[in-house]
């Protein structure tokens, strides 16, 4: 009976103790606060979660085709949001909320000035001004009672969050402007920047800050060589599949543009992003270069393990890139998180990867 | 009588042989590279180097190979689990080697990406301690099919709130661990081979040693005590047997779990309930059918790959459905 009893103990205790070691293993790193989340088991929502991470949504073509109508005094212009409707947006808004960091540093660039942000761990891509308007929740989980009550003239959303499509319905009920978009690659860059300084109006950043990065890039696109790229396989920080990226995620759209041949190629259906590849087909491929993209624990330790695990695995380690040493883990800096207007910077990073003979110094 | 059903039986594993042994070459011989029949027998036996040996002896060869071991093992801890617990629902995920390796393998690649290595050894350690630690808070004088079961539930929807809280509180180092959590054979080569074969070979000599005390087990406990079985000491060896099975499995290919619930079924509307010959089926029919989802997989899309999961769904869902329907017109008994 005794021994019974301190059975039953022990299980007791063993149960405490892994929920205190999930939570206390948690609160070392994550200091965030948990927002009423619901135990979501959906793989699909679970993937979209992290802005820049891992976009998965439908590429849509942002037209900012803006038509100017003036009623009662306040401008509005139209333009395509990422889901492909017409919307109508005010000009020159005074409370504004930008649930999607990268499109926050955008919104300041292009002349705005914003009253909410989701909560951010790195700080990346928060401009300075924004360190300290109010936080409405976690990017993958915006709190809409707390959006509500501060009462925003726009919000700004990403397609690429599940949660946001739900919050613009909620919007779209009280009656508060929204615009969500589509933030994928370098040309939904520009267009974003292009749809935010319509919306502040600002000229000097249309007229030059614009057309400055824009040329900056294309310096650097036109000093590649037209043809013969190198093959490139951009790989995520994972050797255990073999995940890789379309020419259709930021980094395989920058690889693209640079004149890479991505051996992967364009997504075959929609808006599909990261796929499972054959590694039969890697192998015969046998790409010049391979690329590993960050993941969000971007620490030496992981980059050290991936290499070991490249030239330890006999599938891997027969790949002409992985014997020559081509193998190139990039900055988060640059190819987790957006750029922004370091994206010359981000071009030239890669342009020095794939073209040595051109670019390097 | 009796010998024709013995004769019966004998066909139908012959038959499942040879069209596994099919299959296997079938496996090894399409994919993204399309090579003649003697080229694919030249790259395994005489060529040392080059891309056709790389593709053919480093990469579809062992995977094949890791497809058809994990359908054994989790066909036979599968097969095990329905009988011991006297439950046509059991699976590895009742004894909660499912949740367990999950639960082991997100905590790794969530705190510990670095040591990502670890992932095999230390699921297989969760899954197997899952599987003691239901085994525990079942046991009152014994342990009674219903009352594990339902602290397997128990425990497993605990774990599994465990992984939500994971995926919830770190949304950004998830890649790794869907892919884990979905199960699949990409990738897989020769390191995963030479963890899984042991298991497979002792587990699938040991279950055919003791079909014999399933069968008695089979015919109630107190049957089972009349005819001289120890029913607790033999339930107890079973489900360790099925857990190290399936933890080996699971640990290897992620969390693959229906072939465990679906292959025993289907073997024995097939071949019938004595596991003398249920087990060498199940292990045989699932061998084939991971095997010939995962080609199906792999070419479906080709370059691009689905998760053998997916497929093995897909396809063996309705085919169950159709044998449950009363397509295969064999006594059915669970």
């Amino acid at each position: 009976m005794e021994s019974k009893r301190n059975i039953f103990r022990g299980c007791i205790g063993f149960i405490l103790v892994i929920t205190m070691l999930v939570f206390i293993l948690a609160g070392c790193e994550n200091s965030s606060t948990l927002n009423e989340q619901e135990n979501s088991k959906d793989t699909d929502e679970v993937l979209q979660m992290d802005e820049d991470e891992i976009d998965n949504q439908n590429n849509n073509e942002q037209e900012n085709n803006a038509e100017k109508n003036s009623e009662e005094g306040k401008e509005k212009l139209t333009f395509t949001d990422g889901l492909g409707n017409q919307v109508e947006i005010t000009k020159n808004p005074e409370r504004t909320i930008v649930v999607y960091n990268s499109m926050l540093d955008i919104w300041y660039l292009a002349g705005g000035t914003a009253i909410g942000r989701p909560d951010s761990k790195d700080m990346v891509n928060v401009p300075p001004e924004a360190v300290d308007i109010e936080i409405v929740g976690q990017v993958t989980q915006p709190n809409t009672e707390k959006i509500l009550s501060l009462e925003p003239d726009l919000v700004i959303l990403s397609t690429s969050m599940s949660k946001h499509k739900a919050l613009k319905e909620i919007l779209d009920q009280n009656g508060i402007e929204n615009l969500i978009l589509s933030y994928q690659t370098y040309r939904d860059f520009e267009e974003i920047l292009d749809i935010f300084s319509q919306i502040n109006g600002d000229k000097k950043v249309i007229e030059e800050v614009i057309p400055g990065i824009k040329r900056q890039v294309q310096d650097i696109v036109d000093r590649c060589p037209k043809e013969n790229g190198p093959k490139v396989l951009i790989l995520l920080a994972s050797t255990s599949s073999v995940k890789c990226e379309t020419t259709a995620t930021h980094t395989g759209y920058m690889v693209d543009m640079l004149g890479g041949i991505n051996i992967v190629g364009d997504p075959q259906a929609d808006g599909q992003t990261r796929v499972q590849f054959s590694m039969e087909k890697v192998i015969q491929e046998d790409p010049d270069m391979i690329f590993i993209i960050p993941m969000g624990s971007n620490t030496e330790a992981v980059d050290e393990r991936i290499k070991k695990d490249l030239t330890s695995n006999e599938a891997w380690a027969g790949l002409r890139a992985v014997k020559e040493g081509n193998v190139h883990y990039l900055p988060s800096e640059f190819f987790l998180k957006k750029p922004n207007t370091r994206y010359p910077e981000a071009f030239e990073y890669l342009a020095k990867l794939l073209y040595p003979e051109v670019f390097g110094e | 009588m009796n010998g024709k059903r013995t004769a019966y039986r004998i066909t139908v594993l012959v038959i499942l042989l040879i069209l596994c042994i099919i299959t296997f070459f079938i496996s090894v011989g399409i994919g993204s590279l399309r090579l003649p029949v003697n080229d694919i027998i030249r790259a395994i036996f005489i060529e040392k180097e080059g891309v056709n040996r790389q593709i053919i002896w480093n990469v579809r060869l062992p995977r094949t190979l890791v497809a058809a071991l994990v359908g054994v093992c989790l066909s036979l801890s599968g097969g095990i689990l329905q009988g011991v617990m006297r439950n046509p629902l059991a699976g590895p995920n009742i004894i909660g080697v499912t949740s367990g390796a999950g639960f082991a393998g997100m905590l790794v690649l969530i705190y510990m990406p670095q040591y990502s290595y670890l992932l095999t050894p230390v699921s297989f350690l969760g899954a197997f301690g899952a599987t003691i630690l239901i085994y525990i808070l079942s046991w009152k004088n014994g342990v009674k099919p219903m009352r594990m079961i339902l602290a397997g539930v128990a425990v497993s929807a605990f774990l599994a709130a465990g992984i939500d809280a994971l995926m919830t509180l770190y949304p950004e180092r998830l890649q790794g661990a869907v892919d884990f959590m979905i199960g699949g054979l990409s990738a897989r080569t020769w390191k995963h081979f030479r963890i899984i074969w042991p298991y497979a070979l002792a587990g699938f000599i040991l279950v055919n040693l003791f079909a014999r005390r399933l069968n008695i087990l089979m015919l109630g406990d107190e049957m089972a005590s009349n005819l001289g079985l120890n029913v607790n000491a033999t339930r107890m060896i079973f489900i360790i047997l099925s857990s190290l099975l399936a933890a080996s499995a699971v640990s290897v290919v992620g969390l693959l779990g229906f072939v465990g619930l679906i292959v025993p079924h289907i073997t024995r509307l097939i071949i019938g309930s004595d596991y003398r010959f249920l087990f060498p089926a199940s292990a045989i029919f699932g061998a084939g059918l991971v095997m010939g989802c995962d080609t199906i997989a792999r070419m479906v899309m080709d370059p691009i790959e689905l998760p053998v999961g997916i497929i093995m769904s897909m396809l063996g869902a309705p085919f169950f459905l159709y044998l449950l329907r009363g397509g295969m017109k064999r006594d059915y008994r669970s």
